[in-house]
């Protein structure tokens, strides 16, 4: 599987987890949506209750996606009462702008964006099957990204959820993916 | 890596018409098989490593 930069240069990648003391490697990741731009840059490092990893093109050292994720619940409402069902939460999934549509020379293989999401489930799967289990991984996506996650298999819950009120989470559309 | 264990479920306390609606999404196997045989193959190939 092989992608290549605009100027034809074979994309080597690394991983690591973003620290408090990392966090200037986020000053300059943008995204193209301002209010997560600001989150990675002032609140991600910082937050505790998820773990936020990073993918760096090896050569450039520049940023290539943002994710961060936690444990979380999928709060179902059932008339004015509410039920958890185990998950686990994408807090954030963001791809920089110049790489965000990347396709493989290999057309199976889809775009970079995809693909980054695909090993990042296949990480969840994992963990899910083997050490903390869950049903579900849910995201709430901004309009943007919503055709994107459909694409790679997010759909609606079927019914109502509770959401989350956090004032940046405003327009976003929940959508999960059934593990189980 | 183990993909697609025993069913464990769940929410036990909705209704009965929820229950079913919750219960009958989809597992798309298709999907999960993909993103397993994807994650290997960008690993093992140019991938990401530390």
């Amino acid at each position: 599987m092989t992608f290549t930069d605009i100027d034809n240069n074979v994309l080597k990648l690394y991983e690591k987890q973003v620290f408090p003391e990392s966090a200037p490697l986020l000053n300059n990741f943008s995204c193209g949506n301002t209010v997560l731009d600001d989150i990675f840059k002032n609140e991600c490092a910082n937050d505790f209750s998820s773990v936020t990893k990073i993918i760096v093109n090896a050569q450039s050292e520049e940023i290539i996606c943002v994710c961060s994720l936690c444990c979380a619940s999928m709060i179902l409402e059932n008339h004015n009462k509410h039920y958890p069902a185990p998950a686990v939460e994408i807090k954030y999934f963001a791809i920089n702008t110049k790489y965000q549509d990347i396709k493989s020379k290999d057309k199976d293989d889809g775009c970079l964006s995809s693909v980054i999401l695909y090993d990042l489930m296949a990480q969840i799967l994992s963990f899910t099957d083997e050490i903390c289990g869950a049903n579900f991984v849910f995201l709430y996506s901004t309009e943007e990204g919503e055709s994107f996650y459909r694409k790679c298999g997010f759909v609606d819950f079927p019914i109502d959820v509770w959401r989350d009120d956090s004032r940046f989470l405003d327009g976003c559309i929940p959508l999960c993916f059934k593990l189980r | 890596m183990a993909v697609m264990s025993k069913p464990k479920f769940i929410i036990p306390m909705l209704s009965e018409e929820n229950s079913k609606k919750v219960l009958s999404m989809p597992i798309n196997k298709k999907v999960i098989s993909q993103m397993v045989n994807t994650s290997n193959k960008f690993r093992k190939g140019h991938g990401k490593s530390n």
